[in-house]
């Protein structure tokens, strides 16, 4: 038992820094600075998400749906592998493992959290909307000022387990060689 | 980095091979793990059901313990932390077995059971306890009264999510490759640092996940459409 007490008093220094070329954060700074930001940044693209998944319109409906079962059916592993390889063809020059991570985390959270937000909206019984609408508000008075304040409040418990799971699985970085893999191909 | 796909280097024999043994280790650790999960939740949540203080208070430390650790540290600590406290006989039967595929299936199975027993406990918690009451009366015994009359109901009101953490359960089976399970992940990252075929070998292991992962979900929506509650 002491000895673990003595491992953690000699080496706590490595759960904040990270390698020495990449900068000085890493370990538990790096995983908190990058659950609070992918977090800031998931909960709007997932209300939009959920918006499309439920919208009328079969254009916007589809390429929400789309987006939501190939997040769920792949493993985050791959996922980053992707990410890592489409965002530099994109934006036409190379991305940190940081950043890769972030936008990994991001569409991930968002897919996630658009299924719980969906259910939310689902939930409400279908007289708010119609109500709404034949008060004379426009379908996104509605959605803005009736549905999602309910829907984001009942799905509250949901969306919390979702926020712990968002800090848990930027744990997967560390099985990730992609970042150093990236340097030889350079 | 090519800009032309070319999928025939995949067909070499000895990558055929891998990709075929890495699907087949996944979906045992899939289905190995998926059963240790069942039957372990539906134990934990009965256990919860008896209402013991202390039987209630032991699970949901299980519970807490599995569901708020990431799932790559539990396999760390069944494969390189567990082994230690064994006695240095069973550690070299342990390490003349398939050890890593082992504690993987331990690994993920015992996390998974956690999310099931609370699917499960859910189920059961929509249930309303006259149910319990009134078997009991007609004289079931409790197990009988648990296995006959809620667990049918509660299953079956808890099937999305139970299906959705199966697909969750298969998908962090790419999680073994970090102990060294052979699984799809792995043999991907080998013929890709083999055949620098980068693009080319994580598009057909990423179909073959998204396609079972979608099996799965679309086998889970024929269970629910086929055992629904018709009287709700």
């Amino acid at each position: 038992m002491i000895d673990i007490i003595n491992i953690v008093r000699d080496n706590w220094i490595l759960l904040l820094i990270g390698q020495y070329p990449n900068g000085p954060l890493g370990g538990l700074a790096i995983t908190l600075l990058l659950s609070v930001a992918g977090l800031a940044l998931a909960f709007p693209v997932s209300i939009l998400l959920a918006i499309a998944r439920v919208s009328p319109l079969r254009w916007i409906r589809l390429p929400a749906t789309v987006v939501v079962y190939v997040v769920r059916g792949v493993p985050l592993i791959m996922f980053i592998f992707w990410v890592y390889f489409f965002v530099p063809l994109l934006i036409g020059s190379t991305v940190s493992g940081f950043t890769t991570m972030l936008i990994t985390l991001v569409i991930y959270q968002a897919a996630y959290l658009a299924e719980v937000i969906r259910a939310g909206i689902e939930g409400l019984p279908r007289g708010q909307s119609e109500a709404a609408r034949a008060l004379g508000m426009s379908y996104m008075q509605t959605i803005v000022n009736i549905i999602l304040p309910q829907a984001l409040y009942n799905m509250l418990p949901a969306m919390v387990s979702q926020f712990v799971d968002a800090i848990k699985s930027d744990h997967i970085r560390g099985t990730d060689t992609v970042a150093k893999r990236g340097k030889c191909h350079d | 980095m090519n800009s032309k796909l070319d999928f025939s280097v995949l067909l070499d024999p000895v990558y055929r091979h891998w990709i075929f043994d890495g699907i087949v280790t996944m979906l045992q650790l899939t289905a190995f793990a998926w059963l240790l999960a069942m039957v372990l939740g539906t134990l934990l949540a009965l256990i919860r059901m008896t209402q013991n203080r202390w039987a209630e208070r032991a699970v949901s430390v299980y519970v807490e313990y599995h569901r708020n650790v990431p799932m790559l540290v539990q396999i760390f600590i069944w494969y390189f932390g567990v082994p230690t406290l064994l006695s240095p006989a069973v550690q070299h039967w342990i390490n003349a077995q398939r050890s890593e595929f082992l504690f993987a299936f331990i690994a993920v199975g015992m996390c998974m059971a956690a999310y099931m027993s609370e699917d499960l406990r859910s189920g059961i918690r929509s249930i309303p306890k006259s149910q319990l009451e009134a078997s009991r009366a007609l004289g079931l015994s409790y197990l009988q009264a648990f296995r006959l009359i809620i667990l049918p109901q509660a299953v079956r009101i808890a099937l999305p999510t139970l299906i959705s953490h199966t697909v969750l359960l298969f998908k962090n089976t790419s999680l073994a490759m970090a102990i060294g399970v052979a699984e799809l992940t792995y043999a991907t990252r080998e013929i890709e640092s083999q055949s620098f075929r980068t693009i080319e070998i994580y598009i057909v292991a990423t179909s073959i996940y998204l396609a079972i992962s979608l099996l799965i979900m679309a086998a889970g929506a024929g269970l629910q459409h086929r055992y629904r509650i018709k009287a709700r």
